[in-house]
């Protein structure tokens, strides 16, 4: 994150210093009355500007009468005040203000501001997401992880759901990321466990609470204090933790195997299953009051098959500062054709394979040698030519606009394959200009959508 | 604002002021911490003072 200039108008000096410490690391300015706030909005170039409403303890809001100013500047407005009531936060935003912060908590409050703004710095960040940290192309798959991004920094429970190698845990990394929360990212596959070991594992024990435990040792629950508590296949917990688990997070506070005192721990949860969730309530694998207390926003990624723009990309993420990997076309599209049941998993161990054993051009031979037998492609037949999510497209949008639909995504898919190559892909899609540019054209506009 | 809303909002203001200041104080760098605990001073005698204004302007 890169030193941002800030302004803080505040005439309380106690209050100051509290957002001197809680903005250490930025360029950081002060004003401490309205005349000198005005000077300094005008002289300077300010990416935040942090205006407290009532400045002296006699004063009638002049705080709100420096928000146009701010807002004229092109500067991220946060009014911040202990008087929260309707009528002033309705004026602050009515004025252009684009957060209203009550006082109080800083040293969270300040790190989620900071992350909401950079989120929203003219998609800047969002394009280092997509093009780094979770890479995908997929529109869809876009759209979702920046609906889910807009909750990282609250603190409601998020729940992922999606196969196995989708990018589950990468995703809730990412949310941690933008959190604004200090602490650490402790992540736990509850599958992995027995019952005893995992109460272990999440509330950590005391020395002499059972034969072996010869120290006092934290569990994930303390580690994640401040931080963030990654419970993925929480469908493989058992009922009696799942219990356990919903006093802790109701009270942020549990007990450690062999302890008299309660611990306490601020930690926010994000969780994750690649089960069906309403078979797991149905079947009474997963109670109802647990599910209530971690499902928050529930956000589905889709497999790797149903998002094939991303397989190419992805081989380039993972090949990154290695030998990098070119494909002869027919490897290219047995490549795409394929399902990739393991998703980005069973793509990462496929490219490192192929990396390792061969030299210049990669052939068809070479792929199929290292594509796992079992899911080879699966050959077109009338009945699976059409995923249900294309019949279910064609019920919502009519036969004409899932034809569009299915032409663009041939369209793209050979654009990839030919690296972007528009003449390529009007040869070899046999098709003409005009029908190229006019899909192109309707993407673009579905996508600004 | 009347008198009466101002030194409640004036009151919640320092308050919440003290309140963030401690939490600060833990990982305070010591050159700073003479400052803080000053202005802290400060505020804590203005509650007082706000709270007797708040008894005289209910007397009234």
């Amino acid at each position: 994150m890169g030193k941002l200039n800030i302004l803080v108008v505040e005439d309380n000096a106690l209050a100051r210093e509290v957002m001197a410490e809680n903005l250490a690391g930025h360029a950081v300015d002060f004003a401490g009355d309205k005349a000198t706030a005005e000077r300094k909005l005008k002289a300077g170039h300010y990416d935040i500007c942090f205006i407290d409403l009532l400045l002296g303890e006699n004063d009638d809001y002049s705080g709100l009468k420096l928000i146009p100013l701010a807002v004229s500047k092109k500067i991220y407005s946060v009014v911040m005040s202990s008087c929260d009531t309707e009528e002033t936060i309705g004026r602050a935003y009515a004025l252009g203000c684009k957060e209203f912060y009550v006082k109080g908590n800083e040293q969270h409050n300040i790190a989620a501001i900071i992350a909401r703004y950079l989120r929203g710095d003219g998609g800047k960040e969002a394009q280092e997401v997509f093009s780094e940290v979770f890479i995908t192309n997929d529109p869809a798959t876009r759209s979702l992880v920046t609906e889910a991004l807009k909750y990282s920094a609250t603190e409601l429970p998020l729940m992922l759901l999606g196969p196995s190698g989708t990018g589950k845990t990468t995703l809730a990394q990412l949310l941690h990321g933008h959190s604004g929360r200090d602490g650490d990212f402790v992540a736990i596959n509850c599958a992995a466990y027995t019952e005893e070991l995992l109460e272990s594992e999440l509330f950590g024990y005391k020395r002499g609470s059972f034969t072996g435990a010869h120290e006092n040792r934290k569990g994930k629950l303390a580690q994640a204090d401040k931080g963030t508590l990654f419970l993925d296949e929480i469908g493989a917990m058992s009922q009696n933790m799942q219990v356990k688990l919903l006093k802790a997070i109701e009270e942020k506070s549990f007990y450690p195997l062999g302890a008299d005192k309660p611990e306490y721990s601020d930690f926010r949860v994000i969780s994750a299953t690649l089960e069906d969730v309403q078979k797991l309530l149905a079947g009474n694998q997963l109670r109802f009051d647990f599910f209530q207390r971690v499902h928050g926003m529930t956000i589905a990624l889709k497999p790797l098959a149903q998002r094939k723009c991303d397989i190419l990309p992805l081989m380039q993420a993972f090949t990154k500062g290695k030998k990098r990997l070119a494909f002869e076309p027919d490897a290219k599209e047995y490549l795409l054709a394929h399902n990739w049941p393991g998703n980005t998993r069973e793509l990462k161990r496929f490219v490192e394979l192929v990396g390792v054993g061969t030299q210049g051009s990669v052939a068809l031979e070479t792929v199929k040698r290292h594509i796992t037998p079992a899911a080879a492609p699966v050959k077109n037949t009338a009945d699976t030519a059409i995923t249900q999510e294309q019949y279910d497209y064609a019920l919502a949008h009519g036969l004409a606009g899932a034809a569009d639909q299915f032409a663009l995504g041939i369209i793209n898919r050979n654009l990839s394959a030919n690296n972007g190559k528009k003449a390529a892909s009007l040869s070899q899609l046999k098709i003409s200009k005009c029908l190229l540019y006019a899909a192109l054209a309707k993407a673009r506009k579905a996508e600004g959508k | 604002m009347a008198d009466l809303e101002k030194i409640y909002h004036n009151l919640k203001s320092k308050a919440i002021g003290l309140k963030s200041a401690s939490e600060m104080l833990p990982k305070c760098a010591p050159e700073k911490l003479d400052r803080v605990i000053t202005l802290m001073r400060e505020a804590a005698r203005d509650i007082e003072r706000l709270l007797a204004e708040l008894e005289t302007e209910q007397k009234s």
